[in-house]
C-alpha cells in the first residue's frame, strides 16, 4: 500500500470513527440510520404495483426523478463559483509532498468514487421516495444505482478537469459554465420538440418528454435512461450500448485527466485554502461572513426598543441579504410545482413537498446561529419577549411563503377552500414545530446542538403531536368499531392543532434560557 | 461591584474552575491572570451568566441573571461576535435600542472618534479588519455606560497604538467609578494599570495581591511563582 492509499484509507476510517467517537454521537448515528433506513424499508415493503403491470409513464417518471435529481446536483457542481481539487489539508501535503501529478489525480479520483457512491445512493432514494408504488426488482435498483454512480463519477471528474483547465489557461475560465449551458440547452431542445409535438400543451408535453426516445441522445444523462428503460423493455442490446457509451466516456476522461500537464499547484492550493475557510464559516453558521459584499442590499432600518430590537435586527439582516424571500426559495417552489404537474399527484403532493422545503429552509435559517450568540442572552429584557422576538421573523418568512404557495397552487388545482385551509393549518403547524424543536434542541444540547439532533427533535415533536390523534383513531376504529368519518376527521384536525399547542408550550418552557447559561454545553 | 462566591464550573468530569471567590470593586482595575487553561475565560463567562455553574455571583448588588444586573454590566469577549451584514452604526443602534440607552448616539460618537472609526461608520462588520472588529466589540460594551465591565483578553488583535488607547480608556472608566475585571495572560500589557490581581492556576486562585502590597517584587515574578509556567 503506498502512502496515498494509506492516507485515503485512514481518512475513510477516521470519518467512520468520528461518527462513533462518543456515546451521544453513536446513539445519534444509529438513530438516524434506523429512521432513514426504516423510511426506506417502508417504501420498499409498502403496497406495490407489480413491475409488469405498471404503466410505462410511471417507470419513465421514476427514472427521470432519479436522473433529474442527479442532474441538478451535477449542474450545480458545474455552476459552483468556489472550486478546488481538495480541502486545504490534502492540498498542502499532496502539492508539497513527493507525489507525481498522476498520483495526485488518481488520489483525487479515489475521493470522487466515494462521493459518487454516496450521491448515487441519494438519487436512488429520491426515486424510491417519490414513486413509492412500483415493485422495483433488485436488479433494476442496482442498475439505477450503478447508472447514477457512473454519471456522477464522470461529471465530478469532468468538473475537476475543467477546473484545472480554467486555472491554467485564461481562455478556459468559463468552460464549466459553457458545458453546463450546453447540457441544459440540449435537454431544453428535447423538451421544446416534445412540447411542439403536443401543440404546446405543457402537461402532455412533459409526459411526452419523460417518455421520449429523443432523450437518449442527451449525452450521459440520456444513456443512463436508456440503460434503465431498455432493461425493463428487455432490450439488453441497448442496456449494453448505454453502459458501453458511459464506460467509454469515462475511459477517455481518465486518460486525459491523469495525463494533465500544467502549472496548477499554486492556484489550486490557494483555492483549497479558500474553500476550506468558506466551508468552516458555513458550518459555524457564519454564512453572512462569506456573502459577497456587492450582493448585500443597501437598505436601512430602525430598531425597536428592548427585546424587540432583536426582531428589528433580524428583519434588517434578512432584507440586506435578500433572505426573506430568496431566488432559491422561488426556484425550489417552482421546481416542486413542476414535479407535482409532472407526476400528476396533485395538490396534496405539492403540500407534502412544501414540508421538505420547510424542513431545509428552517435548517439553514439563522435561528440556531442567533441562539448561539452571547448578545441575545445579555440584553436586559423579558426572556419570553426576547425568544418571541427572535422566532417571529423566521415564522413570518415561512408563513408568508407557505400562504402564497398553498393558496396559489390550491386555486390552480381548483381545490375547495376547506381543503386549502386544512393544508395551510398543517404547514403552519409544522413551521411552529420545526422552530420550537430548534429552540428545544439548543436548550437541551446547548453548544453541542447540531443539524442531526435538531432534526431528531423535530421528528419526535411531530410524533408527540400526532400520537393522541392516532391513538384515539385506532381506539375508536378497532376497539369501539366507530367509523364516523366526521369524528375521525375532527381527530385528525386536532392533531394538526396540537402542533401549535405543543410548540407554544415548548417555547414557554424554554423562555428562561434567554437569561443565559444555555450558550455552552458542559 | 462584581462579587463571586464559591464559584465552581465543571465540564463533565473536568473541573475548570474550583470553588473560587473574588471581588472587583468600583473604581478599580482587577485582573485575572493565569496561563492558558487556568479557568480565566470560564470565570468571566460564568460572571456574564453565559454558563451553568455552582456558586453565587452578584453584579452591582444584583444576582447576575437578573435584568438589573444585565443593565449594569458590559462584556467584551475574547473574540468579537458581530452581525456580519450590519454596519458599525447599525450595531450601535441595535445595542442602544436593546439596552434602551437614552443618549447612546452621543456616547457612540465619542467612542467612534476615540477608536478612530469615523470613516468606518457605514462599513459592514464583515468589511472590518480584526483590530477594527475588536474596537467595535468594545464600543458596544461601553455605550451602555456599564457600572461593571468584564473583559476577556482585550488586546488580542489590536495594534500598539490601539492598545495604548484602550488602556487609557480603562483608566478613565476606573476614575468614573466602573468596576473593571480583566482576564489576561499577557502581563506586560496591563502591568501599568492594574490595582488588584488574582493569579489563577488549574482552576483555583493561587494568589491574590494588591498593587500596594508589592514591594520589590514584580507581578511577573508572582505569576511564575504561583503557576506551572516556567519563567526565563
Amino acid at each position: 500500500m503506498n502512502a496515498l492509499q494509506k492516507l485515503w484509507f485512514h481518512k475513510q476510517w477516521g470519518t467512520i470513527r468520528n461518527l462513533f467517537r462518543k456515546p451521544s454521537s453513536t446513539i445519534a448515528t444509529l438513530v438516524m440510520v434506523a429512521i432513514y433506513g426504516g423510511l426506506l424499508l417502508m417504501v420498499l415493503i409498502g403496497p406495490k404495483l407489480p413491475i409488469n403491470t405498471m404503466t410505462m409513464k410511471d417507470l419513465h417518471t421514476a427514472v427521470l426523478i432519479s436522473i433529474g435529481f442527479s442532474g441538478i446536483i451535477i449542474l450545480s457542481t458545474l455552476f459552483q463559483k468556489r472550486k478546488a481539487l481538495f480541502y486545504a489539508d490534502d492540498a498542502f501535503y499532496l502539492f508539497s509532498g513527493p507525489f507525481s501529478d498522476k498520483q495526485i489525480m488518481r488520489y483525487l479520483m479515489s475521493q470522487t468514487i466515494m462521493q459518487s457512491i454516496l450521491m448515487s445512493l441519494l438519487s436512488l432514494a429520491m426515486m424510491l421516495f417519490f414513486v413509492t408504488d412500483l415493485d422495483y426488482s433488485i436488479m433494476f435498483l442496482f442498475l439505477t444505482w450503478i447508472g447514477n454512480f457512473l454519471m456522477y463519477f464522470f461529471f465530478f471528474v469532468f468538473s475537476d478537469y475543467l477546473y484545472l483547465l480554467s486555472i491554467t489557461n485564461e481562455k478556459y475560465k468559463k468552460s464549466s459554465y459553457i458545458i453546463a449551458g450546453v447540457f441544459i440547452g440540449i435537454i431544453l431542445l428535447v423538451f421544446i420538440i416534445n412540447l411542439a409535438q403536443n401543440q404546446f400543451d405543457v402537461q402532455n408535453g412533459l409526459m411526452s418528454f419523460a417518455e421520449s426516445n429523443l432523450f437518449y441522445f442527451v449525452p450521459i444523462f440520456g444513456w443512463v435512461k436508456m440503460i434503465l428503460i431498455s432493461y425493463i423493455e428487455q432490450q439488453y442490446l441497448f442496456v449494453g450500448l448505454g453502459f458501453g457509451l458511459l464506460l467509454l466516456a469515462i475511459a477517455i476522461l481518465y486518460a486525459i485527466f491523469t495525463r494533465f500537464k500544467g502549472d496548477y499547484k499554486e492556484q489550486a492550493l490557494e483555492d483549497a485554502q479558500e474553500l476550506t475557510d468558506y466551508v468552516k464559516e458555513v458550518r459555524a453558521g457564519k454564512q453572512d461572513k462569506t456573502m459577497d459584499t456587492r450582493k448585500v442590499k443597501n437598505v436601512r432600518g430602525t430598531f425597536r426598543k428592548g427585546a424587540w430590537a432583536l426582531f428589528s435586527k433580524e428583519m434588517l439582516q434578512m432584507r440586506k441579504s435578500g433572505a426573506f424571500i430568496s431566488k432559491q426559495d422561488i426556484f425550489i417552489l417552482i421546481f416542486y410545482f413542476v414535479i407535482t404537474l409532472f407526476t400528476d399527484l396533485g395538490f396534496p403532493m405539492f403540500c407534502y413537498m412544501l414540508v421538505i422545503w420547510l424542513f431545509t429552509s428552517l435548517q439553514n435559517s439563522s435561528l440556531s446561529k442567533e441562539l448561539k450568540n452571547y448578545q441575545v442572552y445579555l440584553i436586559p429584557a423579558n426572556p419570553l419577549a426576547k425568544l418571541i422576538a427572535l422566532i417571529l421573523p423566521m415564522l413570518l418568512r415561512v408563513s408568508i411563503i407557505i400562504c402564497i404557495a398553498i393558496i396559489a397552487s390550491g386555486l390552480y388545482f381548483s381545490m375547495e377552500i376547506t381543503e386549502i385551509f386544512q393544508y395551510l393549518v398543517m404547514l403552519l403547524g409544522y413551521s411552529m414545530v420545526f422552530i420550537s424543536a430548534t429552540v428545544l434542541s439548543i436548550k437541551i444540547l446547548r453548544s453541542r446542538s447540531n443539524a442531526v439532533f435538531v432534526n431528531l427533535m423535530r421528528m419526535l415533536i411531530i410524533l408527540l403531536c400526532a400520537a393522541p390523534g392516532i391513538g384515539l383513531t385506532f381506539l375508536l376504529i378497532f376497539h369501539f368499531g366507530y367509523y364516523d368519518m366526521f369524528v375521525l376527521q375532527i381527530l385528525s384536525y386536532s392533531s394538526l392543532v396540537l402542533n401549535f399547542v405543543i410548540s407554544f408550550i415548548i417555547i414557554l418552557l424554554c423562555k428562561n434560557m434567554m437569561n443565559g447559561r444555555e450558550l455552552q454545553s458542559d | 461591584m462584581i462579587e463571586v462566591a464559591n464559584l465552581t464550573k465543571a465540564y463533565g468530569s473536568f473541573t475548570a474552575v474550583d470553588n473560587i471567590s473574588l471581588k472587583a470593586e468600583p473604581g478599580k482595575i482587577t485582573i485575572l491572570l493565569g496561563p492558558n487553561g487556568a479557568g480565566k475565560s470560564t470565570t468571566i463567562k460564568s460572571i456574564a451568566n453565559l454558563l451553568k455553574y455552582e456558586g453565587e455571583i452578584n453584579i452591582c448588588g444584583h444576582e447576575n441573571s437578573s435584568l438589573d444586573a444585565k443593565k449594569c454590566f458590559g462584556y467584551i469577549p475574547d473574540t468579537p461576535v458581530l452581525y456580519e451584514l450590519l454596519s458599525v452604526e447599525e450595531h450601535i443602534d441595535f445595542i442602544g435600542s436593546a439596552y434602551q440607552v437614552e443618549n447612546y448616539k452621543e456616547l457612540a460618537d465619542k467612542y467612534i472618534t476615540l477608536f478612530d472609526l469615523e470613516d468606518k461608520r457605514k462599513k459592514m462588520a464583515k468589511e472590518l479588519s480584526k483590530g477594527m472588529r475588536q474596537k467595535l466589540s468594545m464600543m458596544l460594551a461601553l455605550i451602555i455606560e456599564p457600572k461593571a465591565l468584564l473583559v476577556d483578553e482585550p488586546m488580542v488583535g489590536l495594534d500598539p497604538a490601539s492598545i495604548e488607547e484602550t488602556l487609557q480608556l480603562f483608566l478613565k472608566l476606573k476614575v468614573e467609578g466602573c468596576a473593571i475585571l480583566i482576564s489576561t495572560h499577557i502581563i506586560d500589557v496591563i502591568d501599568e494599570i492594574w490595582d488588584e490581581a488574582y493569579i489563577m492556576n488549574k482552576g483555583v486562585i493561587a494568589k491574590y495581591v494588591k498593587r500596594e502590597e508589592l514591594k520589590e517584587e514584580k507581578l511577573k515574578d508572582l505569576f511564575f511563582a504561583y503557576t506551572d509556567v516556567e519563567g526565563e
